[in-house]
């Protein structure tokens, strides 16, 4: 395979290069998510209660298990930058492509947006306990600098972004692990969790409040499907994606089990479900520095790996569009030196950056959180045409998930459940949003599938589908 | 078949296309600001049989079967009557933990009584739901049609 430069020509073979492995795939997935545990997941308090929302969460990670094993399938088969554009483009068509990447890039893009914004409150946070005037700390300088440095990281290559990625998503994950074992064993602190004196076991808005809360259950697990962007880039991709998205998947179970837990049993249900960062609170309820200091370091991380992990993600989906001409060629081109796609890379970082500073976190998150559920609506189509186009054993799987078409059928149910649930909390500004994406792919479909080379669509050493 | 060959597009025009995706998606984020669109909206609640009356001068006074009064005037200013740990329906637990969070009782009293009324438009679901269907039934349409012109080239015609 090679890339096509701003001119439309093929002059060199320089490809992203293969050096990845299942840490670095475990890294990306995790590293992109973890934040949802440190903030974000807790508005599903807010929507129904407690104990609404560990129902939510049981019930989201139904969903995103079923995406990881349909995206462990077909990512293990189809090994190409873009992740689920990519394989839009062989199981379903090129629309269908062009609207999974504007997902992708979308998605990444606003939920690094939020992780920027978290970022710099937890810089005030931090600033204000060390004695500065409430108010008087400006976080945007400290903001520009950790982006700037996240995008450098990127452009100089992915085995070292994903490295550093994997080292501070540990250590976050770490940080919730000491912060559960402190209150269950009296280490650090005297603070019992207290969950039945909390009121944990009620649910203030019955059964329609679990039903709003899958809203940001979905922030528990949003983004691990990230981990097949890095299809092109990894050693062995039949044995490291699975592995990197189904390890990924059971850490993500774990955290969110352990978060809610120790959440659920040190703060009233309703300061936690409007908390900014809740196991930084829960670990200042604790009364232990330690842990105060260990937490806010572990939202810092969990804050930084996201955004690390969405440039790359945001940077690989927008830069296979380009590479198709389903975009401007020009985002298409690969760096000489460190194997990149630099170009993507710098034109998304001050786009995230603005979203940021404009303050627009709740439209960005919202945006965030449709983008990604029509991703997953599409997996059970993709699925289907998958299996329909070429049946098992016709061509080589890295991976074949068991069941068919059972997680499909679950999948399509929970995204339904899940539409209705982000209708609750946000009405008819979902309708205004999907407008975006009808606009945009009349817009393809009209003015830029013109420029797309028809059979260069079609890059996997298959046999031809079966019906075509 | 024969080989379709794209048209080249101009330095210009990659550059127009760029920014159109960006303008796009800045509209997307701020016109349902600007609309005002919304979802399910908090309200006042108290614990209790609740009753909510409006004033002459237009304060909201709602009140409980427990004699907790919460007022919120025109300009957004809120007090209580009555107010007590107890009347929020606080467990010793609860206030424990409010306190350490530096938060007193009229600061928690402002969080603790305000709920979600998640009453809704069937239309407006309905519309929803109708719109999404139809966008994902488009695109696996049209997509399909576009597929067939990749394999026709790709594999040749025929099948």
């Amino acid at each position: 395979m090679t890339d096509i430069t701003a001119n439309g020509e093929k002059p060199s073979s320089i490809n992203l290069v293969k050096v990845l492995g299942p840490t670095h795939v475990w890294a990306l997935g995790v590293g992109i998510v973890l934040v949802g545990e440190f903030m974000g997941w807790n508005y599903s308090v807010e929507k129904g209660g407690a104990l609404g929302s560990i129902i939510a969460c049981w019930i989201i990670g139904l969903l995103y298990t079923c995406v990881a094993m349909i995206d462990s399938e077909v990512t293990s088969t189809v090994a190409a930058a873009g992740g689920q554009y990519t394989q839009a483009k062989h199981t379903t068509g090129p629309l269908m492509a062009f609207n999974v990447g504007l997902y992708l890039v979308l998605a990444y893009t606003m939920l690094e947006a939020a992780d920027i914004f978290v970022f710099g409150d937890l810089i005030r946070i931090a600033s204000e306990s060390l004695g500065a005037e409430a108010g008087m700390v400006d976080a945007r300088p400290f903001v520009l600098l950790a982006v700037s440095a996240l995008a450098f990281l990127n452009y100089r290559g992915v085995f070292m972004a994903l490295s550093v990625n994997f080292l501070i998503t540990a250590v976050a994950f770490f940080s919730i692990i000491v912060l559960v074992v402190a209150y269950q064993f009296g280490i650090f602190t005297a603070e019992p969790l207290q969950h039945e004196g909390l009121g944990m076991g009620s649910l203030p808005y019955g059964w329609m409040g679990v039903l709003a809360s899958f809203q940001f259950g979905i922030w528990y697990y949003l983004g691990i499907e990230g981990t097949c962007q890095a299809a092109e880039e990894v050693r062995s991709c039949g044995r490291s994606l699975p592995l990197g998205t189904m390890t990924g998947m059971i850490t993500l179970l774990i955290a969110a089990a352990l978060t809610w837990y120790v959440c659920a049993g040190s703060l009233p249900w309703e300061y936690l479900g409007t908390a900014l960062a809740p196991l930084y609170d829960s670990a200042r309820v604790s009364g232990s520095t330690v842990l105060i200091v260990l937490l806010w370091v572990g939202t810092v991380f969990s804050a930084l790996a996201s955004a690390n992990g969405c440039i790359n993600d945001a940077a690989r989906a927008w830069f296979s569009m380009g590479r198709d001409r389903y975009l401007p060629q020009f985002f298409a081109a690969v760096h000489p030196k460190y194997r990149t796609p630099y170009r993507a890379i710098i034109f998304l970082i001050p786009i995230a950056a603005s979203f940021g500073f404009l303050q627009l976190l709740a439209p960005t998150i919202t945006f965030s959180i449709l983008s990604g559920l029509l991703g997953y609506t599409f997996m059970p189509i993709n699925m289907f045409r998958f299996r329909g186009k070429w049946p098992l054993n016709t061509i080589k799987r890295g991976y074949i998930h068991p069941f068919h078409p059972i997680p499909s059928l679950v999948l399509l149910a929970l995204c339904a459940a899940t539409y209705i649930a982000v209708f609750l909390g946000f009405g008819t500004q979902l309708l205004a949003m999907m407008v975006f994406y009808i606009v945009a792919s009349v817009w393809f479909v009209l003015f830029r599938y013109k420029y797309v080379q028809r059979g260069d669509q079609f890059t996997m050493a298959w046999p031809r589908p079966k019906g075509y | 078949m024969a080989k379709y060959q794209p048209r080249k597009q101009s330095g210009v025009g990659q550059a127009f296309d760029a920014i159109f995706l960006l303008v796009l998606v800045f509209l997307a984020l701020l016109v349902p600001l600007e609309m005002e669109l919304a979802g399910a909206a908090k309200g006042d609640w108290l614990p209790g049989e609740m009753k909510v009356e409006t004033a002459t001068d237009g304060t909201i006074v709602v009140s409980n079967d427990k004699g907790l009064i919460k007022r919120t005037a025109p300009d957004g200013t809120i007090s209580f009557e009555n107010l007590t740990w107890e009347a929020l329906e606080q467990t010793p637990v609860m206030q424990a933990q409010w306190g350490k969070l530096d938060m007193d009782l009229e600061t928690a009293a402002a969080a603790i009584t305000l709920r979600y009324d998640y009453s809704f438009s069937w239309g407006g679901l309905i519309a929803t739901l109708a719109a999404i269907a139809g966008y994902f039934a488009f695109l696996v349409w049209q997509s399909d049609r576009e597929y067939r012109q990749v394999i026709a080239e790709k594999f040749g015609n025929g099948s």
